[in-house]
This record gives C-alpha cells, sequence and structure tokens, in this order.
C-alpha cells in the first residue's frame, strides 16, 4: 500500500515547526507504524537526507516510550494500543496520514516527534513512591488485601507514563496520570502511611509544571492505551479532600 | 525556583486553594448552590402567575424576612464569585497549557457543552446583569418601582426577550456539562451510579431551562389570551 504521510518536523525546542510531506510506498499492512517509520528513515538516510526523530524502546506495548498523534488521536486511531502496536492494517491504501508529536507546554519538543517527558518524572519524584521498607516479597495472604481492591490497584499501576492522557486532553491536563499512580499506591496497605503527602506533593508538582486543569472531558480514558478509567481521577479529588480533614 | 526542581515537603502548599483540583472542587459546590437557587427562585416566582397584588405580597413577606432575604443574596453573590474566580483562571491556565494547537485533533469523548463552558458561562453573566437591571427598573425604558411591571414591559422589548431565551439555552447548555462534571469533580464515581449521572444533568438542565421559559410566556398577555 501507498501512503501520503504528513510530518512535523523541528529541529529544535525553540525553532517553529512545519509538516513535510513524504511518499511512502510499498508499505505491508503487517508493518506496525514505527516499522513503516524506520523504512521511511532508511530512504532518507539512502538520500542523504535528515531521518525524523521519534521515539521508542521495547516495541512491546509496555514501555511507555512511543508516542506520536496519528491523525488527531494519540496513538493513532485503534482503542487501547500503543503506536508500536498499531498495524499499517488499520490504514487504507492511498490514505493521507498525519504525524505530530504530543502538544503539551509541559512535555517541550526535543525535535521532530521527540518531546520531553521528564515532567512526568518529576511528579513521581515528589510523592509517586513508598518510602518504608518492604523488604522481600512477604508469604502469601500475610497481610490481606481483597481482591476487588488488589485488582483496582494493579488496574492503576498498569500505566506506563506514556503521555497520552495530557496530549489527548483538551486543557493539556495530567489528571489521569497522576490519578492512576496515586490509586495505584495508595490503595494498597504499604502506600497508607505517605497517603495525604503523596497526594498533595504529586499535585502541588503538576501544578508547577504548567499542566492545565481537568475539566471532566474524558478525553484521557479513551486516549489511554491501557484503559485507565477517570475514575482514578474522582478517586484523587476523594484523597485530596481526605487530606484536609484527617491527619493520616 | 527553577522549573525542574520537585517540591520537597517543606514547599508543599498548605492552603486547598493553591491546589487547582480543591479550586475545582470550590467550583463544583458554588455551582450545587447556584442550581438550588435557581429551582428555589422559579417556585417563588410561579407567584407571578396570581398577578401583581399576590406577587407584592410575596416580595413583602421576603422582605419580612432577613434571613431569607439577605441570607441568599449573599450566599449566591458568594457561589457567583467563586465560580467567576475559578472558571476563568483555569480557561486561561488551560489555553497555555497547550501553546501549540494540534493541526488535526479528532475527539473521541468530549462534548459541544463542555468545550464552550466559557462561552455558555459569559452569556449567563451577560444575562443575569441584564436580568437584574430589568427586574430593579434600571433598564432605560418602562423602569417603575414595580418588579412585577417591570418583567411585564421588558418582556415587551424583543432584545430582552431574546436575550432571556438566550440566557435559558446557555444555562441548560452549561449544566449538561456542569452538573455532570460536579459528581466527578467531588469523587462520586461508582459503577453502580455512574449511568446515571449523564441523564440526572440532562433533566436539571433541560428542566430549569424549560421552567423558566414557560413561566415568561405564561405572563405575556397574548400568551395566556391564546390558552385560554
Amino acid at each position: 500500500m501507498n501512503l501520503t504521510l504528513n510530518i512535523w518536523r523541528q529541529s529544535d525546542p525553540e525553532s517553529p515547526g512545519n509538516f513535510d510531506v513524504f511518499n511512502v510506498s510499498d508499505v505491508s499492512p503487517d508493518m506496525s507504524f514505527l516499522e513503516m517509520l524506520d523504512v521511511l528513515n532508511e530512504g532518507l538516510i539512502v538520500h542523504d537526507e535528515e531521518p525524523v526523530a521519534f521515539d521508542y524502546d521495547c516495541r512491546e506495548g509496555i514501555c511507555g516510550a512511543c508516542s506520536l498523534v496519528i491523525n488527531g488521536s494519540p496513538h493513532g486511531p485503534q482503542k487501547a494500543t500503543t503506536t508500536c502496536q498499531l498495524y499499517m492494517r488499520e490504514f487504507s491504501d492511498g490514505e493521507e496520514v498525519w504525524i505530530e508529536p504530543w502538544r503539551v507546554g509541559a512535555f517541550p519538543v526535543v525535535r521532530d516527534l521527540v518531546v520531553d517527558r521528564s515532567a512526568y518524572d518529576r511528579i513521581l519524584q515528589a510523592g509517586g513512591f513508598v518510602s518504608v521498607r518492604t523488604g522481600a516479597a512477604p508469604d502469601g495472604n500475610t497481610i490481606p488485601v481483597p481482591k476487588d481492591v488488589a485488582d483496582r490497584a494493579f488496574t492503576s499501576a498498569t500505566c506506563i507514563g506514556c503521555g497520552a492522557c495530557a496530549a489527548a486532553c483538551p486543557s493539556a491536563s495530567a489528571s489521569l496520570f497522576v490519578a492512576a499512580k496515586i490509586s495505584h499506591l495508595g490503595l494498597l496497605p504499604q502506600g497508607q502511611t505517605e497517603r495525604n503527602s503523596r497526594v498533595r506533593m504529586m499535585l502541588a508538582q503538576m501544578d508547577k509544571e504548567g499542566f492545565g486543569h481537568c475539566s471532566n472531558h474524558a478525553e484521557c480514558q479513551s486516549a489511554c492505551p491501557k484503559e485507565i478509567d477517570i475514575g482514578r481521577i474522582a478517586r484523587m479529588n476523594r484523597d485530596l479532600g481526605r487530606s484536609f480533614i484527617r491527619r493520616t | 525556583m527553577s522549573k525542574s526542581t520537585v517540591i520537597t515537603r517543606d514547599t508543599a502548599l498548605p492552603s486547598a486553594w493553591r491546589y487547582s483540583v480543591m479550586r475545582k472542587v470550590f467550583m463544583a459546590i458554588s455551582g450545587m448552590v447556584l442550581v438550588a437557587f435557581l429551582f428555589g427562585h422559579w417556585a417563588g416566582n410561579t407567584v407571578l402567575l396570581d398577578g401583581e397584588l399576590a406577587f407584592n405580597e410575596y416580595l413583602v413577606w421576603l422582605q419580612r424576612h432577613p434571613i431569607l432575604h439577605y441570607g441568599v443574596w449573599i450566599v449566591i453573590a458568594m457561589a457567583l464569585l467563586v465560580h467567576l474566580a475559578v472558571g476563568p483562571s483555569h480557561w486561561l491556565k488551560n489555553r497555555r497549557a497547550r501553546p501549540e494547537r494540534y493541526y488535526k485533533r479528532k475527539y473521541r469523548a468530549t462534548t459541544w457543552a463542555a468545550r464552550t463552558m466559557m462561552v455558555s458561562g459569559l452569556t449567563l453573566l451577560l444575562f443575569i446583569c441584564v436580568h437584574v437591571a430589568q427586574v430593579r427598573g434600571w433598564l432605560v425604558f418602562g423602569a417603575s418601582d414595580s418588579v412585577f411591571r417591570n418583567l411585564q414591559t421588558g418582556f415587551t422589548r424583543w432584545p430582552v426577550t431574546t436575550l432571556y431565551v438566550l440566557g435559558q439555552v446557555a444555562l441548560a447548555f452549561h449544566l449538561y456539562h456542569g452538573v455532570w462534571s460536579l459528581f466527578q469533580t467531588l469523587g462520586a464515581h461508582h459503577p453502580r451510579y455512574n449511568q446515571w449521572r449523564r441523564p440526572f444533568a440532562v433533566v436539571v438542565g433541560l428542566g430549569i431551562a424549560f421552567l423558566n421559559i414557560a413561566l415568561v410566556l405564561l405572563n405575556i398577555d397574548a400568551v395566556r389570551a391564546v390558552l385560554r
């Protein structure tokens, strides 16, 4: 299949960017989206042109490194899928594809489609941890955790921190990411001691990084490759309110 | 403090207002107060249908109960102030949080009402100003001491009636998102009840707009003549 690609090019964070048009031919429907870009870049390198910079790491949908807003949707048109797990069979022959970086002020563009997501790392450093020593893995059932609570903590923990939630949010808010991390730790017994300070520190850091404020558009949960839902955000709001009422 | 630093326990914010999430919570609570007022306001105004004498009696009764009269006035003024303090500033920050817009954008979940909260909100603010001016007799035409007659003469002018209907449409849209959104902001999220949040917002939003428009229409003599 043949495709027309409109790709955002930007040489550094300060200079303005623009779309470059590329025509790629003989794309196999079984290629992943990133493999298609690899083929494009090989061609560019052969012709002594600058290849398109984009982020990737595991290519298994579990690391959160790949990004790309494809035809207006973070991680492309398929639900619950990272860009690396998106296959070209989702596109039709002759289609025009628009590829942009995450457009979030707190994620400055480094080059082309690569953005700096260290704002998420700093939010985690502010409070996304448990500092009590938990030792080696305990024997099963020594600390009883109800099954549904464990499940909710686990689904929250599936967040890979890719940034699609902030990229999809009309307000460029990081709420779903922060909320997932807070639920992941705050639902389990080990996370209780720092429950109040965690929600406060992480939210204070989120505001400081210059993300927007959640306006309940719910775009984040439909863009999330791990399908984390906005119920986490409701829980985060409850947790913050609770921190003003209860000491621990 | 440079942008790349991480907040430590010593610098964590002490006051609730400094957290964007808490500001949004205050906005949700003030919204609840305002919606509750709208229903009380409508219920009181049904006295309009009994004519000028009955309505004036209702106004005297309100004034004889200063807690009801000034208490309500102070509470809704505060709720409006909170709404105005949070809404526009958050809207501005949200715009600044995405300096470069997407060239292609596909929405999957958000609604038109949610994306135009600022437009519907400002329309409502303009409507409230004109509405108070109309009732108090501050509008240039047909001003008198009688609230009842100020209302009657106001609605014979098309700009006043048009803005009234526009205000009610804006209200319906504002509440379509606002009422749904306040559950989420206040943390009321439960698999068993989530399905009722949207229908509740629709009923409240459309309901209050419909009740208000119906009351105004029933007060226009021509409409009453037709109904008779």
